[in-house]
C-alpha cells in the first residue's frame, strides 16, 4: 500500500514535469524570415546595376519592358519570380499574384541622353 | 513478500522518472541549441551583408597603407554620352550637303566639362559595346568614326578621377567636319581595379585584425565570360556554418574596361 502511494506520487510529479515542460518548450522558436528583406534588397540592386550598366535609362526611355525583363532574368536567381512595369505615377499590377508575399522596389529615371524621361521602373518580386 | 513488492514499485518509479527527466532535458537542450544556431547564422548573415555593402564602396581611409580600417574596393566612376549626327545642320561649314565621312574626328576636352579627371582611365564604347581607340593630348581626347550621310551615332565615355591605368592613347587620323553633342555626366558605382590591386597586396591576417572582420572570402566574378576575375580571403571550411551572399556589380578591369559581374562574399 505504501509502495503504491510512492509510485502514485512519482507519477504525479512526472506528470507535472511533463505538462510543464511541454507547455514551456512545445513552441519551437520561429527562425527569422530573411526572404522578404533579401528579396527587396536584391530587386533594388538589380535595377541599380542595370542603371550603372547604362541600359535601364534606355529601357525606360524606349518603354522596353521585354528587354528589361530579359536582363533581369540573367541577374536574378532562378527561384525569384518577378513582374516589371515601366510607368509614371500609377503602375498596372496585372500579373502580380494576389496570393503570395510580394515585395516591390521602384527606380526613378529622370532623363536619358539629355532627354526628359520621367519614368518609374517598378519591379514586384516573390519566390516560388 | 510485501517488502519485495515495495522495492519493485520503487524501481519502476525511478525508471519512469529517469526516462521522463531525460526526455525533458533533451527537449530543453534542443530548444536552446536551435535558438543558438539561428542566432549564429543571423549574425553571420549580417556580417556577410555588411561586408558586401562595404566592399562596393571606397575603403576608409581612401588612401591606406598596410590595411584599411573599413574594407572597400569600390568607388565612383563617371560617364557621359556623345552624339555625332551627320546631317547638314551639324557641319561646321555652312551650306554643305551631308555626305559619307570615312574618318570623322570626334573630340572633347575634360577641362571644358569642369571635370577633375584621370585621363588614363578613359574608355569609350560605341553603340554595340565595342571599345573605340582614342588619342590623348593633354586633357583633349579624340577618336574617329565613319558615318553615312544622315547617320547618327552614339558613344559612351567612362572615366575615373583616380586610377593607376597606363595610357591607352593611340594615334588617330581623320578630318573634323561635324560638331557633336556632349551630354551631362552621370555618376555610377563601380568596383575599381586600383582598389582590387591594392587589397591584393595586403595580408589577409592583418586585414581581418585591423577591420575586426570574421573569416571571409570575396570574389569578383565576370558574368560575361563566367570566369573569376579577383579573389581575396581565406578558403571556406568544409564543415560548419558558412553564409554566402552576392550582388550584381560592374567593375573595371586592368585596361579600364567596364565589365558586368557579380561580387560574392562568404563569411564563417
Amino acid at each position: 500500500m505504501r509502495g503504491f502511494i510512492y509510485t502514485l506520487e512519482v507519477l504525479i510529479a512526472i506528470s507535472l514535469i511533463a505538462v510543464s515542460s511541454s507547455l514551456l518548450f512545445s513552441r519551437v522558436p520561429e527562425k527569422p524570415d530573411f526572404v522578404p528583406a533579401l528579396l527587396k534588397e536584391r530587386a533594388f540592386e538589380v535595377l541599380d546595376n542595370l542603371y550603372n550598366s547604362g541600359v535601364l535609362g534606355l529601357y525606360a526611355a524606349n518603354n522596353s519592358e521585354p528587354s528589361l525583363e530579359q536582363s533581369l532574368l540573367s541577374l536574378l536567381p532562378p527561384n525569384y519570380l518577378f513582374e516589371t512595369e515601366i510607368c509614371a505615377e500609377s503602375c498596372d499590377t496585372l500579373n502580380v499574384p494576389g496570393n503570395r508575399s510580394v515585395v516591390s522596389a521602384d527606380y526613378y529615371i529622370g532623363s536619358y541622353r539629355g532627354s526628359y524621361v520621367g519614368k518609374r521602373v517598378k519591379i514586384w518580386a516573390w519566390t516560388e | 513478500m510485501l517488502k519485495g513488492a515495495t522495492q519493485v514499485d520503487y524501481i519502476v518509479s525511478a525508471g519512469i522518472f529517469i526516462v521522463v527527466f531525460g526526455m525533458t532535458v533533451a527537449t530543453v537542450t534542443d530548444y536552446y541549441a536551435g535558438v543558438s544556431e539561428s542566432t549564429k547564422i543571423t549574425t553571420l548573415r549580417s556580417y556577410a551583408l555588411d561586408l558586401l555593402d562595404s566592399l562596393e564602396k571606397a575603403p576608409v581611409p581612401p588612401v591606406w597603407t598596410g590595411t584599411p580600417d573599413v574594407l572597400g574596393i569600390g568607388g565612383k566612376a563617371y560617364r557621359f554620352a556623345i552624339l555625332v549626327n551627320n546631317t547638314a545642320n551639324n557641319y561646321m561649314n555652312d551650306g554643305v550637303t551631308a555626305q559619307s565621312l570615312a574618318s570623322e574626328i570626334v573630340s572633347f576636352r575634360y577641362a571644358e566639362m569642369g571635370s577633375d579627371v584621370d585621363v588614363n582611365s578613359t574608355v569609350i564604347y560605341n553603340e554595340t559595346g565595342a571599345t573605340v581607340p582614342y588619342s590623348v593630348s593633354g586633357d583633349n581626347v579624340s577618336f574617329t568614326t565613319a558615318l553615312d550621310a544622315g547617320q547618327a551615332k552614339w558613344f559612351t565615355v567612362y572615366y575615373d578621377r583616380s586610377s593607376n591605368f597606363t595610357s591607352r592613347s593611340t594615334s588617330v587620323s581623320g578630318a573634323n567636319n561635324l560638331t557633336q553633342s556632349v551630354f551631362g555626366v552621370e555618376e555610377i558605382q563601380v568596383v575599381k581595379y586600383r582598389e582590387m590591386q591594392k587589397l591584393n597586396g595586403a595580408a589577409y591576417a592583418t586585414v581581418t585584425v585591423a577591420t575586426g572582420m570574421k573569416d571571409f572570402y570575396l570574389e569578383v566574378f565576370n558574368t560575361v565570360t563566367n570566369a573569376t576575375y579577383f579573389t581575396f580571403g581565406n578558403t571556406a571550411p568544409a564543415r560548419g556554418n558558412v553564409v554566402s551572399v552576392e550582388k550584381p556589380i560592374i567593375y573595371q578591369n586592368a585596361t579600364a574596361d567596364i565589365i558586368t559581374g557579380k561580387l560574392k562574399v562568404r563569411v564563417w
